[in-house]
Order: structure tokens, then C-alpha cells, then sequence
């Protein structure tokens, strides 16, 4: 049975053997570093496809806001036309608006946090 | 040694075993705190954001940590559906290697011999969505409520700490966990959706996504089955992401491990892929030379791991020397 410091020497050496192992990542240049997150409720997605021998791209762009405030994460337009959002993984929606009413169910009402990490402001992107 | 795995709803000492573990793997008694995880991260991921209280983790954290960090990485820019767990060939070698760690932590606070159990969500597909979500699953024996916070039963002193919000991955004050079962989606997976994902004999093939036809894909759930005049209710988010989106509450974010009925999904998932294999081979798809495969979902690209030594799904394929399930009939 599981003792209190066999459980934290545990934890720290899988993160360690993980970490040694670069966390299993591909190099840096060959995976998408920065498009995660929206950049002040807006996201864009380029569908392609060639028909006939010609060449099609659509662009759609989605400026978000819910109470004036922009909507953090990506929002994903799917070639089947459905609306994918990265902070509910398993969803595809018809409309941006079905997913954005998803999101106030979701996290429109959760309370604010103190932050004590960080991670936002040195992200710098707030 | 190879364990068993069975059906939570079909054996007491399965349940009884993992609910013990849960409960003991969600103390914050790992001496870690998010701080520092969050700076050993931030060189090698620097797209992960983590806010809110500087609190101490307990192994079930960092298991919910560690999925939403694969979701993070993405194969593409401004397409995160296919990530380096999700909506491409990955998914299933991924979260096959990510259930086995928890599944050795299960074991290391109760006995070698414990197995993850499974929930054989199709089974119930058929029956009425009130009795789906008012089933024994979701009492006071099992898992606690199905909607609302989870207060009954052995599931009612598990503490939430790490919540995926739009903007970072964030650290609140403890609370319990919540469901919302049956809202988005009123019904479960049926046999007959199984059947379909196993009678497609390509595990994955071009354009290695959402759109392909193939198994993974299927199982996965962003391929829709043609309703057909028995079963012509077919809605919305199938298969794997269906239980997700029927279950709701925190299974709804990229934080859903958060949840123990996260595991008993993906436990059934790996079940049909390995009911798959036994039918068509322990094949996979994309190889290392298939052109045009994304980096991080080939056969032999390393998967990404917070907790122990990196896999490539390779490695994942043949699982028997660490478990086997009692019941491969899915569908």
C-alpha cells in the first residue's frame, strides 16, 4: 500500500523521465506553435479543395465577442461546414452561433480565479 | 503482469477497486505545486498557458494536466481539431498508452493484479434516454449523480482543481465534480454505430482527419452512420465524443479526465479497437513513409507523455502483456 512519500517520489520522477524525453514532442519546426488561441476573439480558417481542375480556398474569419468581451480559442470551421471550438474538443456544430452558445453554457458563469501563476500576463497576451 | 479488465456494471471488486483508487489518486499530495509544473513546461510547450491558484497537484491532476497538453500541440496552423491526441490516427495509440499509466497508478495504491474497468456504454443505447441517464451507473453504488454536482456515493469526495476555460488551462479552488447528462445529446451510442466503426477493415488512410473513412474515425465519432429504418435516430457528436457530449459537466472540456467516467469511456473505446484488431490485424496506419501523414499520429513517431517514458504507437499495438479484456463481443 501506497505510503504518503512513495506517492510524491513517484510524481516527480515520471515528470522527470518524461521531461528526459522531451515529453515525446516533435521538433519544434515541425509542429504549429501559435495558432491555439484567438487572437482578441477573432480566428480564421482557410478551406481548400481543387474541383474540376480548379483551384478553391475559402477564408472565414469569426470576430467573437460574448458581453463585448473577445472569445478566447480557436474556432474551426470543418469542410463539412460545422463549427469546431478547441476548449470543447468533442463537439462540431452547424453554426458558429450553436458553439458560442455552447461556450456561455459551458464557462459563462464560472467564477473568477486569482491568479497566482502567471500565466497570462507572461504569456503577454493580456 | 497482464490483468483483466472488466465491465464496471458487471463486476463489485472491478468497481469497488477503482473507485478506492480514484479517490485516493486525487489527493494533492504529490509535492507539486502548478508553479512549478507550469515552469518545467513552459521551455518545451511555450503554447501552454496556465493561470489561477499556485496549489498543490495530486496524481489525478496531473493525468487531467497531461490531456489537455497533447490537445495543445496541433498538426496544423488554425486547426486544432487534429492534435497529438486527437481527430487523426493518434487518437487511439494515444489514449491506449495514457489509460496504461493511469491503470499502473491504480496498481501502485491498491494491487498488481487491479485493471481499469470499462463501461460498455453501446449496451445501454437502445434503452430510453430517461433510464440511460437514471441507470445504475449514475447511483449512489457507481458513479454518483448524472446531472448536477456530484454529491452521492464514493465519487462525492473527489475534488476538481485544474479547469480548461477559453483563454488557459486554470487552477480554481476545489470543488466537486458536475454532469449534464442527456442535455446536448439525448441518447448513447448503439450497438448498431459499433458494428459500422468495426466492419470498416482500414484503421486510418488518407487525409489522416476528421473526414476520413476509416475505423479510427469512426470509433472516434466525427463520422456520421446513415440512419436506417430500425435506428434512424442518428444526432449529432458520434461514438467516443457522443459519451463525452451525452455526459456533459467536466467531460466536456479538454480538462474531461477530470471525470472517472472519462476512463470507463475510453476503456470501451480501446475495447472496440482491440475487437477491431482481432478481426482485421494489428495494423496501423499512417507508416513512416506514407506521404503527406502528420508529423506526431506515425507509426513510429514518439507520442507525447507527461508522466513516464514516451511511446510511439508501435509500441501500443499488442497490449497483452499488460492486459487483456474479458469480453471482446462489442457490437
Amino acid at each position: 500500500m501506497l505510503g504518503v512519500n512513495e506517492g510524491r517520489c513517484d510524481a516527480q520522477a515520471l515528470l522527470d523521465t518524461a521531461r528526459a524525453g522531451t515529453y515525446g514532442l516533435p521538433p519544434a519546426s515541425d509542429h504549429e506553435h501559435h495558432g491555439e488561441h484567438s487572437e482578441h476573439g477573432v480566428t480564421r480558417t482557410v478551406r481548400t479543395a481543387v474541383h474540376r481542375g480548379k483551384k478553391i480556398r475559402i477564408e472565414t474569419t469569426y470576430r467573437v465577442t460574448i458581453d463585448g468581451e473577445p472569445l478566447d480559442g480557436m474556432l474551426e470551421v470543418l469542410d463539412n461546414g460545422l463549427v469546431h471550438y478547441h476548449g470543447l474538443p468533442q463537439y462540431a456544430l452547424p453554426s458558429a452561433l450553436d458553439m458560442v452558445r455552447r461556450v456561455v453554457d459551458y464557462f459563462g458563469s464560472l467564477p473568477p480565479v486569482q491568479d497566482e501563476v502567471g500565466g497570462l500576463i507572461e504569456g503577454g497576451t493580456r | 503482469m497482464t490483468v483483466v479488465r472488466r465491465d464496471i456494471l458487471a463486476s463489485q471488486d472491478a468497481r469497488d477497486r477503482y473507485l478506492d483508487a480514484v479517490i485516493r489518486l486525487n489527493r494533492p499530495d504529490t509535492g507539486i505545486t502548478v508553479g512549478d509544473l507550469y515552469q518545467q513546461l513552459r521551455p518545451q510547450v511555450p503554447q501552454l498557458r496556465m493561470a489561477g491558484l499556485n496549489q498543490q497537484l495530486s496524481m489525478w491532476d496531473l493525468f487531467v494536466i497531461w490531456h489537455y497538453l497533447a490537445m495543445q500541440i496541433t498538426t496544423l496552423p488554425q486547426q486544432p481539431l487534429r492534435n497529438l491526441a486527437h481527430g487523426g490516427p493518434v487518437f487511439l495509440p494515444w489514449h491506449r498508452l495514457f489509460l496504461r499509466r493511469l491503470e499502473e497508478q491504480l496498481q501502485r495504491v491498491t494491487d498488481a493484479d487491479t485493471a481499469l474497468p470499462y463501461w460498455d456504454w453501446a449496451a445501454h443505447g437502445a434503452l430510453s434516454a430517461a433510464v440511460q441517464r437514471n441507470g445504475d451507473l449514475w447511483g449512489e453504488r457507481y458513479l454518483g449523480e448524472s446531472r448536477g454536482q456530484v454529491t452521492r456515493g464514493v465519487l462525492g469526495a473527489l475534488r476538481i482543481r485544474i479547469e480548461g476555460r477559453p483563454d488557459a488551462l486554470w487552477s480554481v479552488p476545489q470543488r466537486r465534480l458536475r454532469r449534464n447528462a442527456g442535455i446536448d445529446v439525448a441518447r448513447l451510442p448503439t450497438t448498431a454505430d459499433v458494428r459500422w466503426a468495426i466492419a470498416d477493415n482500414r484503421y486510418d488512410s488518407t487525409s489522416w482527419n476528421y473526414q476520413t473513412e476509416s475505423f479510427r474515425n469512426k470509433a472516434e465519432g466525427w463520422l456520421r452512420r446513415p440512419p436506417t429504418p430500425e435506428d434512424p435516430v442518428v444526432e449529432g457528436s458520434e461514438m467516443h465524443n457522443r459519451v463525452h457530449v451525452w455526459v456533459g459537466g467536466d467531460m466536456g472540456p479538454g480538462t474531461s479526465p477530470n471525470d472517472p467516467v472519462f476512463y470507463l469511456n475510453h476503456c470501451n473505446a480501446d475495447r472496440i479497437w482491440e475487437a477491431w484488431m482481432r478481426q482485421h490485424g494489428r495494423q496501423y496506419r499512417p507508416t513512416s513513409t506514407d506521404a503527406g501523414a502528420p508529423v506526431g499520429h506515425r507509426i513510429d513517431d514518439l507520442m507525447v507523455t507527461l508522466l513516464g517514458t514516451p511511446l510511439r504507437p508501435s509500441d501500443t499495438l499488442d497490449p497483452s502483456a499488460w492486459y487483456v479484456y474479458d469480453d471482446l463481443e462489442v457490437g
